[in-house]
């Protein structure tokens, strides 16, 4: 469209205009500086936001998957403590028996590796009755009461008042691990109970019971074979929780950058082009200034 | 006839017409600013020629009229284009205070929400027997209905807002109308009596402007010229010196204002300027966008109640609703969460023990499942501020090229009607050199006159 006649109604339009532009791209530029964000209206990019929130969402799950994991870390080491403990002990059992199972050995000597061996047996039943943030370990998911108790009724005289249930949680959106061993698979399997094993060999040592003593060896002995079983799958549950660790470190970090990149002002772009929108303001206001300021009635007389 | 005289009466007549051009001119310089103003032009016309044995003698000069310049094609077409223009910056200003609704680019809203409740169950997972881990989640739960809710009602209080604007713009139309169909009696009155009545024809042309921004419609001028305005389908709202009300009334079952016509319901004729703008918000946007929160807010209800009512709480008892109300139209507006006794968080599959954290699981899960039309509810969200901003963007950039086709449209009318103080001055020399010459022709035939006289008296 040509314009043949400009009149100073026109020339002051274009100007305001143009200068009104100008002043909203500065706005928009300076918002984006001062609060550090490129988006600060959905419309400023309704698509790039979109993302944004999606990646926002990820980060939050994966932030929730760092705690979980961290957590499963705690509560898997404490549990591999104990049970390390707990295989300690029994080989120590075991030591006792195949001591008190040498036939130079006198009926005292045994009685005393009868005492030494309940005692042991005492401490187990302590191990297995471990708290974790008051919650006991091995009691299936009975957490709040106390898994094993004495009880002379009960086969090796500890009775299992747990279940058999095992707790997962969420290490990534796809993978559950499990977090604990239920004590009826690590101290009252049918295959191998601990207490039962060790009652025998208590005793075995205190009615001398030579073949006894031997019998009740090869029982603490599969029965510590378990202990380490359930400790071996502890702890390769806590190994992938510590190779889960830094990919989530790292998700994040990818989530971040991307939301950054998306979500962030580009300080040093925001700036430059506030710099020259100003320039170009400055002009324009020259301009506006000058603006028809003559006409021919200044020069007639 | 012939003579010395009739010089004079030739020179009297051009001093006549030199001195009305020179104030047509005045009075274009004094309108420079006037907006809508068309420049008016003094048409010459040499005045009826007598016969005289020699042939035809003219007899001098007369302004035959003073005349507006318009262009009457362009005046349309930026009378058209103000009514997208009402309309699109009613939208544009509109659809950015719905975007401040949805904050969720300022600070955490309800999408961080959504992610923070459904991580809470995956939390309390971790650890399914402690009480303030369980709080956390009636927490995140409480915050995420909080904020649903909040995001409903601001829209309703806009949708409210926006009818109460309906009235306002209904009172303005029907003011314009009434001030216009006045303008007719005037023009009408003053046009018979053989005077032009430009500048109230500007005062008319810049009242249809401002009544195009507001609503769609149809004019004409008839030949007695007067401008009939007719709604966008045709209902007349100015005929002659009659202006026809529009009434905002509400009809049921509606709570809205409707446009009412005399008994005829014409809400929905109403497409384009400021009215159709705000109808369209009204009927339009907002509507759409409640809906999508319905719509979420009820899947959340819904899944999230059915999973929790499988599980078993703390106690072992059976997991009752989590959200109230029941899912279906109304839950954003008043989910809340139904729980108040953390214990009752049923985290744990029905029969599980207090440890089992089975169903905290499930519903954590709750959060990847494509519940909404193949979206996650987070997701689903996340289309909604899009969808926000994209309206807001559509309207803002219509706006945009809006502006600069009207912009043209207004160039082009100045380039015809606008005064140019340059032509202005010129023709101001013109009228001068003129009237000097005519005053100097009259000087003339009266020494003549007076040599003649003296000569006579002698």
């Amino acid at each position: 469209m040509t314009i043949d006649r400009v009149v100073p109604s026109l020339s002051f339009r274009n100007f305001l205009d143009d200068l009104g532009q100008l002043r909203k791209r500065q706005d928009q530029t300076s918002s984006q500086i001062s609060s550090g964000r490129r988006i600060n209206n959905p419309s400023d990019d309704p698509s790039g936001l979109s993302e944004l929130l999606r990646l926002r969402d990820n980060i939050a799950s994966v932030e929730q998957f760092s705690i979980n994991a961290t957590r499963a870390r705690s509560l898997l080491g404490f549990t591999d403590t104990v049970l390390g403990s707990v295989f300690n002990l029994l080989n120590v059992a075991l030591e006792k028996g195949i001591s008190g199972a040498n036939s130079t050995r006198s009926p005292q000597d045994r009685a005393a590796l009868a005492n030494e061996v309940d005692n042991i047996k005492a401490q187990i039943v302590g191990l297995a009755n471990s708290t974790f943030e008051g919650n006991f370990i091995f009691a299936g998911q009975r957490v709040t009461s106390q898994p094993f108790s004495l009880d002379p009724a009960a086969p090796g005289g500890v009775r299992y008042d747990g279940d058999s249930g095992i707790s997962q949680v969420e290490l990534t959106a796809s993978l559950r691990i499990p977090v604990n061993a239920p004590g009826n698979q690590v101290f009252t399997a049918a295959g191998g109970n601990v207490f039962v094993a060790l009652q025998n060999l208590i005793d075995g040592l205190r009615s001398n019971d030579l073949p006894g003593i031997g019998a009740a060896v090869t029982q603490v002995s599969s029965a510590s074979n378990q202990v380490k079983n359930a400790r071996t799958i502890n702890g390769t549950t806590l190994a992938t929780v510590e190779r889960v660790l830094p990919i989530l470190d790292n998700e994040k970090l990818n989530y971040t950058t991307r939301a950054a990149a998306i979500g962030d002002a580009n300080l040093a772009e925001a700036i430059s082009n506030f710099v020259q929108g100003q320039a170009a303001e400055n002009a324009t206001l020259g301009i506006g200034a000058r603006l028809s300021r003559r006409s021919l009635f200044d020069v007639i007389g | 006839m012939g003579g010395l005289f009739s010089n004079l009466f030739v020179g009297m007549s051009s001093l006549r017409a030199q001195q009305l051009a020179m104030n047509v001119v005045s009075n274009n310089v004094a309108n420079v600013n006037t907006p809508g103003y068309s420049r008016q032009r003094a048409v010459f016309q040499p005045d009826i020629a007598v016969a005289i044995p020699q042939g035809l003698l003219g007899t001098g000069v007369t302004i035959s009229k003073v005349e507006s310049l318009r262009d009457r094609f362009t005046e349309r077409q930026i009378n058209q284009q103000n009514q997208g223009q009402g309309e699109l910056s009613t939208l544009s200003e509109t659809l950015r205070q719905i975007e401040g609704i949805f904050s969720e680019t300022s600070g955490p809203g309800v999408q961080a929400a959504i992610s923070k409740f459904f991580n809470s169950f995956s939390d309390l997972a971790n650890r399914p027997t402690s009480l303030p881990m369980r709080q956390q989640v009636l927490n995140a739960a409480n915050d995420l209905a909080t904020m649903v809710r909040e995001e409903y009602r601001r829209l309703e209080q806009l949708q409210r807002q926006t009818d109460q604007d309906v009235k306002v713009t209904v009172d303005k139309i029907n003011l314009l109308t009434g001030q216009i169909a006045q303008l007719n009696t005037q023009i009408g009155s003053i046009q018979s009596l053989g005077k032009d009545p430009s500048s109230l024809r500007d005062q008319r042309e810049s009242l249809l402007n401002e009544l195009a921004k507001l609503v769609n419609i149809n004019h004409f001028e008839t030949e007695n010229g007067s401008v009939s305005i007719l709604t966008g389908n045709g209902k007349p709202l100015v005929i002659a010196d009659k202006s026809y009300a529009l009434q905002a009334s509400q009809v049921a079952p509606s709570p809205f204002f409707s446009i009412l016509h005399g008994s005829s319901n014409i809400t929905g004729d109403i497409t384009s300027g400021k009215l159709g703008a705000l109808l369209k918000i009204r009927d339009g946007y907002i509507p759409k966008y409640l809906q999508d929160l319905d719509t979420l807010a009820s899947t959340v209800i819904s899944a999230v109640n059915t999973q929790h009512r499988a599980g078993a709480d703390l106690n072992g008892v059976p997991g009752g609703d989590f959200f109230v109300p029941a899912s279906g139209p109304g839950a954003a507006r008043n989910i809340s969460v139904a729980i108040t006794d953390p214990a009752r968080i049923a985290a744990a599959r029905a029969g599980g023990a207090a440890g089992d954290n089975s169903n905290a699981l499930a519903l954590a899960g709750l959060q990847r499942s494509r519940l909404i039309s193949g979206s996650t509810v987070n997701e689903f969200y996340a289309l909604l501020v899009s969808k926000v901003g994209m309206d807001s963007r559509g309207a803002t950039d219509g706006l945009e090229t809006q502006k600069s086709i009207l912009r043209q449209l207004k160039n082009q009318r100045d380039s015809i009607s606008g005064v140019s103080l340059d032509e202005e001055a010129v023709n101001l020399i013109q009228f001068q050199k003129a009237f000097e010459a005519a005053s100097r022709l009259i000087g003339v035939v009266n020494s003549l006159t007076e040599e003649t006289m003296r000569i006579l008296g002698r």
